[in-house]
């Protein structure tokens, strides 16, 4: 076996070994009244895993490098420029997605910024002058069915590098926590913010915490 | 191993699995998802956070405000504007705006005789051939919907420049309305109905509830007088109409008149009334004449009756409804003229007829109007025909030979979304954008000025029809051709003999003329907001105006009530239907699919009809009588003719018509239309003959007899819900009026006669009566109340419950199968007849219970009772053994059968919100968890549980319900409204008898004691013995 479990989280065990499906086909005629309806088995997991079902992943490998359309070096922003995680990300404390800044934020700066010899920040200058925006491979990526909320999280007094790791020392981000579902509820069972913000009402409020639908809805 | 948890293990087990199950394409390689952040993005943009909209329904004429939900720059939901006049109501068909902007049927671009083609080179060639066709001494004509605000006024304009004959129709329209209204107030306009304070509401068949004009008014009104808390009174519902349809459902007294003596009957209730309250005036003289006992004899109402009808219309304040589409007869304007009498004399006329809030439908023409446009057309003297909006192919009789007369145009222009039956092939198609997507303004209401802006870019190749028309005028009519306004050109051949008749667009003055020079048609009409609806404001800035006017919706006028002299100098005469032994032909709108502009809309198609729970098809309503006589099985279908045409289509024996009555949906039969519409069902127009009320024009959908027999074949129409009847349990219970009244403050305990089930001793006497226990609620205890009082089974739950949940429809051979996914069921039980008809409608959903029979049941704990109250559903939990829906007393379980699929572009109207379920997952109502969290989120934030007033309208269901009857909150706060309504003496909980202990309670109906089937639910009845086991 190829060095998955790591990587991957399967979905249904049961449908994995009931459904030894795999590859047949759907069976079903359509009639061609119904074609308007038409049906399928898998159609809501993205087209490239339509051989794959009941495999989902929730982002690129762990502890791996990533290649980026741009080379974009964290430490730098962080360590050698001073630069806050939320300067960028300025959505982390308000809405549910971190957000990923815009080209325009970047170009605040680079604006200025001298690019000889630094091809990456060609790159910046070109897709902004195209007004395309850059696409950008997700680092961690929950499965559609979990709903997660940074602003819960940052207000709540957890650091960033909880989840995300070390960043400010890496130069592309990559994933280093499992994400898991078990690796969530560690945290939702034991966290100190827990405490600390909900003093009496702590045991509460990790009861709350255990609920399904917390992050499934 | 001996590090391997049970998680890591099934993970390795199924990994294994599936590798070697599938072992013909096991990659490992991992999907590449990108994250593409904006270029420059709006500071008011929060990925991931829901922006609004507010602007204006176009689903009919009515213009209700509307807030569009749009999320990372895609409209995602649609619901009521609270802070317009329409209340924050919104209906079904308000809801199909949405699905229209996604539907997979809509034109990319414009398309010239079904070849792609570009905008200059479409916008060019129609020019060249306006110009030619003026050349010729042929006509530019305009065939369209109602249109009122600054597209009336661009065409009044641009009407002028050029010549163009114009004719505004709508299939359900309102031309009766204004003719009686011309005729019996001299006035250009309709009135408005306030039933809010009536104590007796009177209805010759108009659809109020359901498709009439305005019907978002007539709900708000409804609720109120059927409140017994907001007036100490509960409102008497009288219908004359022929069968019983979505509005009559309601009625406590059905009073069906033989065909066609609809008019004499309100002739005679006119005179009744007018000797009970002792009226003089120079009115008199018009009812003078009027038999009453002949009416009586020959509408088959007995004269007590009708007596009887008269003495309610007139002790206590009352409205009296006309007649509308859904009565539209030959006699239609003289049925209506005979209401306003009637209201003239109860002195209702400035009470609850009221002028100064009129209705203002813009250019109304009729149905003759359009005819002889289309005579014209045929006959080879119409150069240029603009079609906006209608589809004369399927909503006029085959005796006008519509198709025919457009393919003797020389160039004809569709502005259209999508494919329906009067596109021909050599039509030049101007896609216009939805109802999301374009700017536009709309005053139906005097005093109503309502805004439409973008919600969402189009992503395909449209324009405004604002913005053609804008290019038009300075193509064709540019500034120095300014002086010529001329009276749009008006029919000679179609004028109607009513004074005052047509009907001519109001001339605009060269002083208020806007012109064509403005830059976009979002620039038209701001700049005619400055010049006319600011004044009215009498701000000091114009750009704060008209930025709080968009946050609004618009800007809003409280024009006083005001009273219109009766002026009608002779009394109507009343033709009748034409006399034969056959029964007679009434064609009424579908309650989703309004005259058929939705049928391409799969929501629409999939909600069940109201009362027949139909889907996907036409059908026919006959009564039992005539059902058995033909010895109808239920599979079978019937073959309804006429001497015009005839159709085929399965049937419904309805028990609210009468022998001498056959009905057919308007709606469903299209020869072309997209995808969803095309070819289901039968058009019960091709039964009529082309007849027309004298003295409005208007096309008369109530005017054939015709024969029913049995038909070859299988039916292809099937009841979503099969049972009329409650077979004696108290699933909808009533209260009489009396007792509703008297106990609305909740002093009497419950007045619901339920079964007494006596619990088992064994349980009594050892205090542990369950057996589990009682559920946790620490914070909220989230719970609902559903008032069936003014429930009036509108559906609108439903469709907005579908919207916000990502609910597939499944299409009519999966709902045949019972696999519709609708988390709404919107029960209807038939109880009573004759006049007493019950229809009794309940919108059954999960109940949420404390003791949920489906949670023991879960092999995988997929379902569970929360902290909240909520009975949750995990779906990624599910593997779908169906336990819980087997288990579920409410059956309000759905099982997903498939996958289903949202074809391309329909697909981005899902809700990122809410998960979308795979095929072997059981679903089901969730309260909207999604609005749950994301309300407590936000209060949170501050620290607070989240207040009642954030809670009573959250979810979809409680939003959209235009009758309010939909109370959502926590029952565990005394204070909060549900907490209120569930100490109501009318509330009860369904099957209470189960001890599931719900979370939702519903509100008994009140029915007047006369009416009443009986004090207890059904037919009443006692507990079953086998009950006695516990």
């Amino acid at each position: 076996m190829r060095h998955l479990p790591g990587t991957f989280l399967v979905l249904a065990v049961f449908g994995a070994t009931l459904g030894s499906s795999g590859c047949a086909t759907e069976a079903a005629a359509e009639n061609a009244a119904e074609a308007a309806f038409t049906r399928g088995t898998k159609n809501l997991l993205p087209p490239e895993l339509f051989d794959r079902e009941l495999v989902v992943a929730v982002g690129q490998p762990l502890d791996e490098p990533i290649e980026q359309p741009i080379v974009f070096p964290h430490d730098r922003h962080v360590q050698t420029l001073g630069m806050d995680c939320q300067y960028c990300h300025s959505s982390a404390r308000k809405g549910t997605h971190a957000g990923v800044p815009p080209t325009q934020l970047c170009m605040g700066c680079h604006n200025l910024v001298p690019t000889e010899g630094r091809p990456e920040l060609d790159k910046l200058k070109d897709f902004y002058a195209r007004n395309e925006p850059i696409p950008w491979v997700k680092v961690h990526d929950l499965p559609d069915f979990v709903y997660f909320s940074h602003k819960r999280h940052v207000t709540g007094g957890v650091q960033c590098q909880e989840c995300h790791g070390q960043v400010q020392e890496m130069g592309v981000a990559q994933r280093v926590a499992t994400l898991e579902m078990g690796w969530c509820l560690d945290c939702h069972a034991q966290h100190d913010s827990i405490d600390e913000n909900y003093g009496t009402k702590a045991e509460l409020r990790r009861a709350e915490l255990k609920d399904c639908y917390t992050c499934h809805k | 191993m001996a590090t391997m948890n049970r998680r890591d293990f099934l993970r390795n087990a199924a990994v294994a699995g599936s590798a070697t199950a599938a072992a013909c394409t096991y990659d490992p390689k991992v999907p590449v998802e990108n994250v593409l952040p904006y270029v420059n993005q709006d500071d008011d943009v929060l990925p991931g956070t829901a922006q609004y909209f507010a602007t204006t329904c176009t689903a009919c004429a009515s213009a209700c405000g509307m807030l569009a939900r749009v999320k990372e720059g895609r409209a995602v939901f649609v619901e009521g504007n609270p802070d317009h006049p329409s209340g924050g109501r919104l209906c079904t068909r308000g809801h199909m705006v949405l699905t229209e902007t996604y539907n997979p049927d809509r034109f990319d671009g414009p398309l010239n005789a079904g070849k792609p083609t570009t905008w200059d080179e479409a916008l060019a060639g129609i020019q060249q051939a306006v110009t030619q066709a003026r050349a010729d001494g042929k006509a530019v004509a305009w065939l369209g919907q109602y249109r009122t605000g600054s597209l009336r006024r661009l065409l009044d304009e641009l009407g002028a420049g050029i010549g163009l004959r114009r004719v505004h129709w709508e299939a359900l329209g309102a031309e009766t309305l204004l003719a009686a209204s011309r005729a019996a107030f001299n006035k250009d306009a309709i009135p408005s109905f306030d039933l809010a304070d009536a104590h007796t509401i009177v209805s010759f068949g108009m659809d109020f509830l359901s498709t009439s004009l305005d019907t978002m008014h007539f709900i708000d009104g409804w609720s109120q007088a059927r409140d017994p808390q907001h007036g100490g009174f509960v409102a008497r519902f009288v219908a004359f109409e022929p069968r019983v349809g979505a509005t009559s459902a309601q009625a406590d007294n059905f009073l069906p008149p033989t065909p066609g003596t609809e008019a004499l009957v309100a002739m005679a209730l006119a005179r009744l009334v007018h000797d009970k309250v002792k009226y003089s005036g120079p009115a008199s003289a018009l009812v003078g004449a009027v038999d009453v006992a002949a009416a009586a004899q020959a509408s088959g109402i007995p004269l007590e009756k009708l007596e009887q009808v008269a003495g309610w219309i007139t002790e206590a304040p009352s409205v009296v409804l006309p007649g509308g589409h859904a009565n539209a007869s030959v006699d239609g304007t003289a049925l209506a003229i005979a209401t306003f009498l009637i209201n003239e004399f109860a002195g209702n006329v400035g009470r609850s007829v009221v002028f100064g809030r009129e209705l203002q439908l813009g250019q109304v023409n009729s149905y003759t109007e359009v005819k002889a446009l289309l005579d014209d057309a045929r006959a080879g003297r119409v150069g240029v025909l603009f079609v906006d909006g209608v589809n004369p192919v399927y909503n006029l009789p085959a005796a006008d030979k519509a198709g025919e007369a457009l393919d003797a145009v020389g160039t004809l222009v569709h502005f259209a979304r999508e494919i329906d039956d009067s596109l021909r092939p050599a039509s030049i198609v101007l896609p216009t954008g939805s109802g999301l997507e374009d700017w536009g303004d709309a005053e139906v209401v005097a005093g109503v000025h309502s805004i439409l802006q973008p919600a969402m870019l189009s992503g395909r190749d449209t324009r405004a029809l604002g913005d053609v028309l804008l290019a038009f005028g300075k193509a064709l009519a540019p500034a120095a051709a300014a002086p010529a306004v001329v009276p749009a050109p008006t029919d000679a051949a179609a004028k109607a003999p009513v004074e005052g008749e047509p009907v001519a667009a109001p001339v605009p003055t060269p002083s208020s003329r806007m012109g064509f020079d403005h830059a976009d048609f979002a620039a038209y009409v701001k700049a005619r907001w400055e010049r006319e609806i600011y004044p009215l404001a009498g701000g000091t800035s114009f750009a704060r105006f008209w930025v709080e006017s968009l946050q609004r919706g618009g800007f809003f006028q409280e024009l006083p009530k005001a009273r219109a002299g009766l002026v009608l100098a002779a009394a109507p005469t009343v033709t009748g239907l034409a006399a034969g032994s056959d029964p007679a032909l009434v064609v009424f709108p579908h309650p989703h699919l309004a005259d058929g502009r939705h049928a391409n809309q799969p929501w629409a198609q999939e909600l069940p009809d109201t009362l027949t729970s139909f889907s996907w098809t036409t059908w026919v309503e006959i009564s039992p009588a005539t059902a058995r006589n033909l010895g109808l099985g239920e599979t079978d279908k019937v073959k309804v003719r006429t001497e015009h045409g005839e159709l085929e289509a399965g049937y419904f024996a309805s028990p609210g018509v009468p022998d001498n009555v056959i009905a057919v949906n308007l709606g469903n039969g299209h020869e072309q239309m997209g995808r969803y519409g095309t070819g289901r069902g039968a058009n019960p127009v091709r039964l009529l003959p082309s007849a027309a009320d004298p003295l409005s024009g208007a096309l008369a959908y109530y005017s054939a007899r015709a024969s029913v027999s049995r038909a070859v074949g299988e039916s292809d129409a099937f009841a979503q819900i099969g049972n009329l009847d409650q077979d004696g349990r108290p699933i909808a219970n009533i209260v009489t009026v009396a007792e509703a009244v008297e106990h609305v403050e909740g002093k009497a305990g419950s007045i619901v006669h339920l079964h007494e089930i006596p619990m088992d001793e064994r349980l009594t006497s050892t205090g542990i009566t369950d057996m589990y226990p009682e559920p946790q609620h620490p914070t909220y205890r989230f719970g609902m109340a559903i008032d069936t009082n003014v429930c009036t089974g509108c559906m609108a739950c439903v469709v907005a419950c579908n919207l916000e949940n990502n609910v597939p429809f499944v299409g009519p051979d999966q709902s045949r199968r019972g696999r519709m996914m609708s988390w709404i069921r919107m029960d209807r039980f038939w109880e009573g007849e004759g006049e007493h008809q019950d229809v009794r409608h309940m919108p059954s959903l999960c109940q949420h219970c404390a003791h949920a029979p489906c949670e023991g049941v879960c092999p995988v704990l997929a379902t569970y009772h929360n902290l909240d109250g909520l009975n949750a559903m995990i779906y990624n939990r599910c593997v779908g053994t169906r336990y819980c829906a087997n288990n579920c007393p409410y059956t309000a379980r759905r099982f997903n059968f498939h996958s289903w699929q949202w074809p391309e572009s329909m697909h981005l109207m899902l809700n990122p919100d809410v998960s979308s379920r795979e095929m072997g997952v059981m679903e089901k109502c969730t309260f909207c968890v999604q609005r749950i969290r994301g309300v407590k989120d936000t209060w949170r934030d501050v620290g607070e549980t989240a207040p009642d007033s954030a809670l009573q309208k959250l979810t979809a269901c409680a939003s959209a319900c235009p009758s309010g009857a939909i109370t959502f909150g926590n029952a565990k706060d005394a204070d909060s409204l549900v907490a209120k309504k569930w100490q109501s003496p009318r509330a009860y909980t369904l099957l209470g008898e189960l001890n599931t202990k719900p979370g939702i309670r519903y509100l008994a109906r009140a029915r007047f004691s006369d009416g009443a089937v009986s004090d207890a639910g059904g037919h009443g009845g006692t507990a079953p013995a086998h009950h006695e086991e516990g």
